[in-house]
């Protein structure tokens, strides 16, 4: 029985994430893209601009085969006070002669000219807007761009910084994972919105995510102390499940309402430490040092008004739901994040509160199956049913340690994997003579308890090493020239708020390097993954070695952080975005969550087409 | 026989699940079901005197929404078209609904001028967020998108739009009864 039920879950873990993703891909892609015959404004004209050393600002634009300008829609204005531009007579173009408009002068393939400024009010911010059409049969509205420039005395090198504006409707033609999904959901109205919610869930269900709640669930109904049927199973799971969703209710409401970075608040130091607390009760509970349930006066009473039964207790199921969703939150990131953005635009609380619940019911309807199935999917007796229960306790701190991990220095982080690791092997006999008729069974714990022995070993040294790595403890120890080449570590360039990027950028452009915008935050988990795992990897760090590394590091969450999230339409770490050398986001190929070296490498290959 | 049974029910679920959400997904590019569709025509744009309609107001008719400028020239060139399209087709059901994304002075003279007997409403930046909610992702006009009686999108083109192929597609729909 125990073997069927592993089977199966590996089984399930092993179908869920093709299914899912062939679900949540073609999703992704947007079905409905209308053709794409013609270029983005932002291609047809590229512009750029450059401020000479005698002030003068040079325009100039790149125009697309088959596409043109008009030459009476440029126009220059000077937005800062006191200050004052003026547009030079442009050369004559070409006549074309316009059934509508009759002849008019336009540019093919290249227009420049060079505007004088007159810079009285110190550095200026100039508009510069122009509008044109394609030769078979669409117009552009007209295009803006505010330029921030320095007069060249004070700038030194006449460093002109481009401000971008923010994400312009153009813009929205490169739509990256998270984008498309609030733009398939922008189209439905409330039910539309609760019923693609809902099948979000159930997609999500199928990913890996969800998995760590089976344990948990499971864990609460075995541990309640009288053998349970179907019905009390599928109330104790559907409460389970209803608070979760209820959890995630709240984050859509608050999403609605503020359009924060809801992340963070969940990462919050007290937060992580009192989830880890509860979650180290569960675990002391699941070892049988104490049976989890309310005081007993409490539990009369709520026992007399409910009626539901005994067994696990209500409240602590509803509870663990709650927290439940907060462990599976970053590992459904980029979905999640789309859906945010897509709620937070709607501005509005109760769409955004039914619209998580629904997503959270979706994630919860294998929860569902596996708590009515109680009395037959899971154990019910004997010696196993024990070590069940203690597994579920191990995998209870390793939940704990996990949300410490956050917060606590890394060595120490190690150190207690490691205890967790030793005392495994311990209960699993790893140094306890076996019998000579000792069972094939026995003998395979045995093996394990001693691998775990041994790798809790090699963490403790790790740790006193210094190590930070759980899959690398060693790494400060055998740290040669192929790991980490002395000097080699090419370092991230900090950024603080949008004017910090914008510089660093520009900075960037003029240097003709792409850009790679790394956002951090000390408590996120993904972030470090990131950072250890990918920009590690040797074949990563040479494949970016013309880039310039910027690295905006939110942890503060202040108004600058939020600033610089929210002009990228980002709740918050992880986020990876890519720019090519003009400065521009390679908006499609921004990644959100985690990446390993090779799909990363798989990403940046996409993304600038090698 | 009880655990083959038990597999079978698991992946059984895991693929109804991951059908339904396919479908949940899809359904919004191929068929639109008429609860979650309204939305198309759930928009409101000013019309020429600033007064807001609403779009949902044609509903019901099949809704041919053109957006344009003036000074757009392609937009302008395939106007007259639609005007005898509309003459043509409607009191058999067609609406023209002319959405400029212009200044509304600018629209009023010219409708004034050349004689549009069709709706017509201006906005600037409401008119250019729905025409990307509707698909047009580069802004770019004209672009034109037809509606059908159930509030579904059957059709949208960026571009000019030949008369021809337009009155193909017209006349095509408006034979289909609504369902």
């Amino acid at each position: 029985m125990a073997a069927s039920l592993a089977r199966l879950v590996v089984l399930t873990v092993a179908l869920a994430p093709g299914l899912a993703a062939a679900g949540l891909l073609d999703a992704l892609d947007g079905g409905s893209e209308p053709r794409r015959e013609f270029l983005p404004p932002d291609q047809a004209f590229v512009f750029d601009h450059d401020v000479g050393a005698d002030g003068r600002l040079a325009l100039h634009w790149r125009i697309a085969p088959d596409y043109y300008l008009y030459r009476d829609k440029f126009k220059l204005e000077a937005l800062t006070p006191g200050s004052a531009v003026a547009l030079p007579s442009l050369p004559p173009g070409e006549t074309k002669d316009d059934p509508e408009f009759g002849p008019v002068q336009i540019y093919r393939e290249d227009i420049a000219f060079v505007a004088p400024v007159d810079y009285a009010a110190g550095p200026t911010e100039i508009r510069v807007s122009w509008q044109g059409c394609a030769e078979d049969g669409i117009c552009y509205p007209p295009i803006k761009k505010t330029l921030s420039l320095v007069p060249p005395a004070a700038a030194g090198l006449a460093a002109a910084l481009p401000a971008r504006p923010a994400a312009s409707a153009a813009a929205a033609s490169e739509r990256s994972e998270a984008d498309t999904i609030a733009a398939d959901l922008a189209g439905s109205g409330l039910a539309g919105i609760v019923a693609s919610f809902l099948g979000f869930g159930l997609l999500l269900a199928l990913t890996p995510c969800v998995f760590p709640m089976i344990p948990i669930l499971s864990g609460i109904i075995v541990g309640s102390r009288e053998r349970i049927g179907s019905l009390r199973g599928f109330v104790l799971s559907a409460v389970y499940v209803l608070a979760m969703a209820g959890t995630y209710a709240v984050a859509g409401l608050a999403a609605g309402l503020f359009g924060r970075n809801l992340q963070a608040a969940f990462q919050h130091p007290a937060v992580l430490i009192g989830t880890a607390a509860l979650f180290v009760v569960l675990a002391l509970s699941m070892f049988g040092f104490f049976a989890l349930q309310l005081p007993p006066a409490w539990q009369t009473r709520l026992e007399r008004s409910s009626r539901v039964g005994h067994g696990g207790s209500l409240p602590g199921v509803a509870l663990m739901g709650g927290l439940s969703a907060l462990i599976v939150g970053p590992c459904v990131a980029p979905p999640l994040a789309g859906a945010l953005i897509y709620l937070t635009r709607q501005g509005d609380p109760v769409t955004g509160g039914l619209a998580l619940f629904a997503l959270g019911l979706g994630m919860g309807v294998p929860l569902l199956v596996v708590g009515a199935s109680a009395g037959r999917l899971l154990p019910r007796a004997g010696q196993w049913l024990e070590r069940i229960k203690y597994a579920f306790g191990v995998v209870s701190l390793g939940m704990a340690i996990w949300f410490l991990s956050r917060l606590l220095p890394p060595p120490l982080t190690l150190a207690l994997w490691a205890m967790l690791l030793i005392g495994s092997a311990m209960f699993l006999g790893a140094l306890e003579p076996l019998h000579e008729a000792a069972t094939g069974w026995q003998r395979l714990w045995k093996s394990f308890g001693l691998a775990f022995l041994c790798y809790g070993a090699v963490l403790i040294v790790g740790a006193a090493a210094g190590a930070d790595d759980v899959f690398r403890p060693l790494a400060p120890l055998t740290a040669s020239s192929e790991t980490r080449p002395v000097g080699g570590e090419r370092a991230f360039t900090p950024v603080k708020g949008v004017p910090g990027f914008e510089q660093a950028l520009a900075g960037a452009e003029a240097a003709g390097k792409p850009v790679l915008l790394d956002f951090y935050a000390d408590w996120c988990i993904e972030c470090k993954h990131l950072e250890r795992n990918t920009f590690a990897d040797p074949g990563v760090r040479a494949a970016l070695t013309s880039f310039a590394l910027l690295r905006a590091d939110v942890t503060a969450d202040d108004a600058a952080d939020r600033a610089l999230l929210a002009r990228f339409e980002l709740f918050g770490p992880p986020a990876v975005l890519l720019f090519d050398e003009a400065g521009r986001e390679l908006r499609p190929h921004r990644l959100i969550g985690y990446a390993g070296p090779r799909d990363f490498l798989a990403r940046l290959r996409r993304a600038y087409g090698e | 026989m009880k655990r083959v049974a038990q597999l079978a029910l698991v992946v059984a679920l895991g693929a109804v699940a991951a059908g339904a959400g396919y479908w949940l997904q899809h359904r919004g590019a191929a068929s639109r079901p008429a609860g979650a569709v309204s939305s198309v025509l759930d928009a409101s744009v000013a019309d020429l005197n600033g007064t807001p309609r609403r779009l949902d107001e044609w509903r019901g008719k099949l809704v041919v929404l053109n957006f344009w400028a003036t000074w757009c020239p392609p937009c302008l060139k395939e106007m007259p078209a639609f005007v005898r399209l509309q003459r043509r087709y409607g009191e058999r059901g067609l609406q023209f609904v002319g959405i400029a994304l212009d200044t509304r002075e600018d629209v009023a003279k010219f409708v004034q001028e050349h004689g549009i007997d069709f709706p017509i409403l201006a906005g600037e930046d409401d008119v250019a967020r729905y025409m990307l909610r509707l698909g047009n992702t580069i802004g770019a006009l004209p672009f034109t998108v037809v509606v059908d009686r159930d509030g579904a999108v059957r059709h949208t083109h960026q571009g000019e739009w030949p008369e021809a192929e337009a009155e193909r597609i017209i006349s095509g729909l408006l034979d289909r009864p609504a369902s």
